[in-house]
């Protein structure tokens, strides 16, 4: 089985819609050796190994053996130094620029590894631009709802990770990718709700404030995570994307943006793309007098 | 007479900075609700903790909102050395949770509602 990635894959409606059909390609596949060929792909936006790192790992379970070939040398570089290969037996090198955040695999258990491992590999790196405390702490803050939200609602095993830096862009950027495979928002808002509704209306109901599909009986109230992050994004001028299901979901200061794509992705996606460029400080004044009222 | 008072601090109990995890809010909403079962106030002090997600407090303090009222919860809890910026965060929560609490059905109700005019 050979499958040829398409000469750019990047962090849009075109790039997640050709992961999804991907992994659909891969579920009905069993005992299979797949290719996976970079003959035509020329861009890679290395976030998205996250999302390619996820889909093997599944289709591994299905006994299927993967490899990569015909990497043009500037991906395989790339590809190289964010452990992305390394992972699946290719070899791995030192990033002398700084600009890769690794590729990385954690179970949902290793919360506080993710931590360490955040500091490690983004905001706490020695090239990484020197951003304010403010900006610093959003960027860690949404990651880390992220996170929750995909290990309190995902259900599975295993988080994928990775990001990368584009300091030449303007403004700079940092993407970062969070994937599991685990149940799809749509699963987790028709069993709450108990009606029929497509993976974009799920997601969206999903991203308003006050809702969540936590069950009544943990006692925990939920629905506001992803509101700090609109927040945040709005503020940093950045954006989130979330794909679940056959549901494609953008936030930019500009609007929301969703639609359908054509093959369901059965687990959930989100990309964050943080402007650092941003000068805000992220304490105002008012802010700082508030109390703490019950 | 006064009350008896303990202090939890967050840092012990997350075994670090960074109050990231659903796991460790329950372990200390359990330490709280024993406390103020037993007639005693709790000081909760984040010292130290220099991340906070809503999953934690949602947890650790939205979750007391189930047993306490906040009457109750401004007799027994007080939250010390929470950083100015991160203020907002807990202000939040609590409403979230007042909100949550005081009508939990209104919500689904609601969002069906929602769900069928937008069929």
């Amino acid at each position: 089985m050979k499958i040829v990635l398409p000469n750019k894959l990047m962090s849009d409606y075109s790039g997640f819609s050709f992961l999804a059909k991907l992994s659909c390609e891969l579920e009905v596949a069993m005992f299979n050796n797949v290719e996976l060929s970079f003959e035509n792909n020329t861009w890679f936006e290395a976030n998205l190994c996250a999302v390619l790192g996820a889909i093997i790992n599944k289709s591994q379970g299905d006994l299927n053996d993967f490899i990569f070939t015909d990497i043009q040398p500037k991906q395989r570089n790339i590809l190289s130094k964010n452990h992305f290969l390394a992972s699946f037996g290719g070899v791995k090198i030192e990033d002398g620029f700084n600009t890769t955040i690794k590729y990385r695999k954690s179970k949902i258990s290793d919360e506080k590894l993710i931590h360490e491992y955040l500091f490690r590999e983004l905001l706490g790196k020695e090239d990484f631009p020197k951003l304010s405390i403010g900006l610093t702490k959003e960027i860690e803050r949404s990651i880390f709802e992220i996170y929750s939200n995909a290990i309190i609602h995902g259900g599975s095993e295993n988080i994928y990770s990775c990001g990368q830096h584009f300091p030449n862009k303007i403004p700079a950027r940092v993407d970062f990718t969070i994937v599991n495979m685990g149940t799809t928002i749509k699963e987790n808002v028709v069993k709450h709700l108990n009606t029929l509704i497509s993976g974009k209306d799920a997601i969206e109901w999903a991203v308003k404030e006050r809702n969540t599909t936590k069950p009544k009986t943990e006692n925990i109230p939920g629905g506001l995570g992803l509101k700090i992050i609109q927040e945040f994004a709005k503020l940093n001028n950045g954006k989130i994307q979330i794909i679940s299901d056959n549901g494609y979901w953008q936030f930019t200061p500009n609007g929301i943006h969703s639609n359908t794509i054509p093959y369901p992705f059965k687990g959930t996606i989100v990309n964050m793309e943080f402007n650092l460029d941003d000068k805000s400080s992220y304490f105002l004044s008012s802010e700082q007098d508030q109390e703490i009222v019950f | 007479m006064e009350k008896k008072q303990i202090t939890i601090q967050v840092f012990d109990e997350v075994g670090g900075t960074a109050a990231i995890s659903v796991d460790d809010g329950n372990t200390i909403f359990k330490k709280i609700d024993h406390a103020i079962t037993n007639d005693v106030k709790v000081v909760l002090s984040f010292q130290n903790i220099e991340l906070i997600i809503t999953a934690f407090l949602n947890a650790a303090i939205g979750q007391l909102y189930s047993k306490y009222n906040s009457e109750q919860l401004t007799t027994f809890l007080q939250i010390t050395n929470v950083r100015p910026e991160d203020k907002r965060l807990f202000n939040m929560v609590i409403e979230r949770a007042k909100d949550y609490f005081s009508n939990p059905a209104s919500f689904d109700a609601s969002i069906n509602a929602e769900m069928s005019t937008n069929d």
